[in-house]
């Protein structure tokens, strides 16, 4: 606890550093990666992320020394190389963009792993801690880095500002932003260097391998939980930074921890959890939805069996017993008697004795069903051709789930008939 | 077979061709269309129709000739043309709502860098209204059906206050209301000197809507006003069987990596 109460107090410079870089880094990085996500470059933005390995050794080699400067130049560099390469291919052959970046992808890292060895190998003492780029090194961060992160951070951060709409309208159609003499070649240009930024930035958070998790997974996450973009850059970005935070916690309390894959395990948790719990797009709130979609097709089942046991004895109010239900209807026993129940609770049936009757709401509610189911078999049979025999099973599912006004427009459109295609009368609330 | 247009027409098309993957799709296409008339380009699937549309607004490049619009080259007059694109040509579970897809109708109007402002916020609102679905405009495009996502097009495409509108079958997949009610929409745009280029499919209600037609099968077969052109005869060249020989020949074209025109090749590989 204690610990938790230092890191977050930012009294010690070094984890000053760390926190503001993590945040940093992983923040701008899921701001830039919720448009690679909608203009569905992920897969591109992986690539990149492999292929800044080479530059950096490449500026390592060159300057001979770990200034991020140096570094982010030469990463820059073969970032942007790698998706010239992939356009070109796909463009120029007939291998296919996923094929392209697969070969793109691995060709640059392995070119980049042989010479991190070379470099290894070579005894250089300046390079202890290159191979940080593997993996991250976020608990690593100096005020240095920073100063470095940071300009690049807010460059990012203005570029999105300023062209929010037109990256938005460029994911959402681009052949219309074309029409609007947008000029869409550059602005792609221009998301393109910024997601190439935004890797050579977040690989010091997460190194390499796992950069395309800090690009893309905020803003999958994000994508649960609202239907804005700007919301979505928001929540991503937030997402982004507390992953980051968590992170360069866990390696400050457990120096041998790695600090990337910690970010990435905190922030697939996260979109796990989104995963499951958003509102209207997650799992649960989709099955719940599901469920009560069962419950009231249960309910008027039941409701409408009373109904049609009340046709037959001229009777709607009289009472039956579970096994007449069952009789009319098959249902399992105990289901029946749990909707029974339920809809005891709501006020449709009361129970006397052992028997069940409607009241006046369940009569109501069971005879619209009746209805809709009626009217929508002739409907099928008059307006779509659809030969009787056939039209039952439709008529089921349609019962439960017109709304009023359908029901009124199904009304007027059939002139409110009488008689179903079965013969079977078809009851309206006050007779027309 | 071209009728005079006596005034400057709001588009000329000069001996255009257009090639995918070097065969040409349209060879050789002439044609001039007055301002102020609603225009339905017709012809069977693969004639080229939303490729004719596509090129003259400079969306795919164009192997020879040239296209004019109100007399000048398309980059001067951007801000008088408005496309509708086909409604399935974008992902509708886009993170956006009605009124921001209707607002995209405003930014070529806005620039680069710059917000949305109220002004704009009203014209979107006007034009939604135009189409009977300002009360969708908080709506999630993801939420809407084929005929209100058309809708929705449509207003973004009014909301540019264009001259010229293309549109590529703003009528597919539409329930029989919402076309009655963008008929009446687009000729209500050509009594105000708009004019209205339409790709469309269904025969049937070519005389009804249509002023002029564009009748297409890789090349042009006729176009004119719609009670001397839409004939029987021309109907018969357009829908009859395509030109194999023309077909045998882009294919060739592809095939042998020739250039469509002498000089103007690349390199390919």
């Amino acid at each position: 606890m204690n610990s938790l109460i230092d890191f977050l107090s930012l009294a010690d410079p070094n984890i000053r550093f760390v926190v503001i870089g993590s945040i940093l880094l992983t923040a701008s990085s899921a701001i830039v990666g919720t448009f690679t996500f909608l203009h569905k470059k992920s897969l591109v933005g992986d690539a990149i992320a492999h292929a800044v390995l080479p530059g950096i050794c490449l500026g390592f080699i060159l300057s001979g020394t770990k200034n991020p400067a140096y570094l982010i130049v030469g990463a820059f560099i073969t970032g942007w190389l790698s998706l010239v390469s992939v356009e070109f291919i796909t463009r120029r052959t007939r291998i296919k963009e996923d094929t392209a970046i697969g070969l793109v992808l691995s060709v640059f890292f392995g070119v980049g792993i042989v010479m991190l060895t070379v470099i290894q190998k070579s005894g250089n003492a300046a390079q202890s801690g290159l191979d940080h780029f593997l993996f991250g090194k976020a608990a690593a961060l100096v005020g240095e880095d920073l100063m470095v992160f940071g300009t690049v951070a807010v460059v990012l951060l203005l570029c999105v500002f300023l062209l929010f709409k037109e990256f938005s309208l460029l994911a959402f159609d681009k052949a219309y932003a074309q029409s609007i003499g947008l000029p869409v070649r550059r602005i792609e240009l221009v998301l393109t260097s910024l997601i190439v930024l935004a890797v050579v930035i977040g690989i010091q958070a997460v190194g390499v391998v796992l950069m395309a998790a800090i690009l893309i997974t905020p803003a999958a996450a994000a994508r649960f939980w609202t239907h804005k973009v700007g919301v979505m850059v928001f929540l991503a970005s937030v997402f982004g930074a507390f992953s980051g935070l968590a992170g360069a916690y866990i390696s400050y309390i457990a120096p041998a921890m790695p600090t990337g894959p910690w970010i990435v395990i905190v922030i697939s948790t996260i979109a796990f959890i989104s995963f499951f719990l958003a509102p209207r797009r997650g799992v649960i709130s989709r099955l719940v939805r599901q469920r009560s979609i069962r419950r009231t097709i249960n309910n008027e089942n039941v409701l409408k069996t009373l109904y049609q046991l009340g046709e037959e004895s001229k009777n709607f109010l009289r009472p039956h017993a579970e096994a007449d239900i069952l009789h009319k209807r098959r249902y399992p026993a105990a289901l029946l008697a749990s909707v029974l129940h339920r809809l005891q609770r709501q006020g449709y049936v009361q129970r006397t004795g052992t028997a069940w009757q409607l009241t006046e709401e369940g009569m109501s509610r069971g005879q619209r069903v009746v209805k809709i189911h009626r009217l929508w078999e002739l409907y099928l049979t008059t307006h779509v051709n659809i030969a009787p025999d056939h039209v039952h099973d439709d008529a089921d599912t349609i019962e439960h789930l017109l709304t009023p006004e359908l029901e009124t427009e199904l009304e007027r459109l059939l002139n409110y008939p009488r008689v179903d295609p079965h013969q079977a009368e078809i009851p309206y609330k006050k007779p027309v | 077979m071209q009728p005079d247009i006596t005034t400057t027409p709001a588009l000329e098309v000069h001996d255009l061709t257009v090639a995918f993957d070097r065969k040409p799709v349209l060879w050789n296409i002439d044609l001039k269309l007055p301002a102020g008339k609603l225009i339905g380009i017709i012809g069977p699937n693969g004639a080229g129709k939303s490729t004719l549309i596509k090129t003259v607004m400079g969306l795919l490049p164009l192997s020879s000739g040239y296209v004019r619009l109100y007399d000048q080259p398309i980059d001067n007059v951007r801000g008088r043309i408005s496309y509708v694109p086909q409604r399935e040509s974008v992902d509708w579970d886009f993170p956006a709502s009605v009124m921001d897809v209707v607002l995209m109708g405003r930014y070529g109007k806005l620039g680069l860098f710059r917000r949305v402002r109220q002004a704009d916020r009203d014209v979107a609102l006007d034009c939604l209204r135009k189409v009977g679905m300002e009360a969708y405009a908080n709506r999630q495009i993801s939420q809407l059906s084929g005929g209100q996502q058309q809708r929705t097009f449509l207003a973004r495409a009014l909301a540019q206050q264009a001259d010229i509108y293309f549109m590529d079958e703003p009528f597919a997949g539409v329930d029989a209301a919402t076309e009655k009610a963008i008929i009446g929409l687009l000729q209500a745009m050509t009594e105000a000197q708009k004019t209205v280029i339409v790709v469309h499919h269904d025969l049937q209600s070519v005389t009804r809507y249509f002023d002029w037609v564009i009748m297409l099968n890789t090349r042009l077969v006729a176009c004119g006003p719609t009670e001397t052109t839409f004939t029987q005869q021309n109907l018969q060249e357009t829908y009859g069987g395509k030109l194999t020989l023309l077909s045998d020949v882009g294919d060739l074209i592809r095939r042998e990596h020739f250039p469509n025109r002498e000089g103007i090749s690349k390199p390919a590989l």
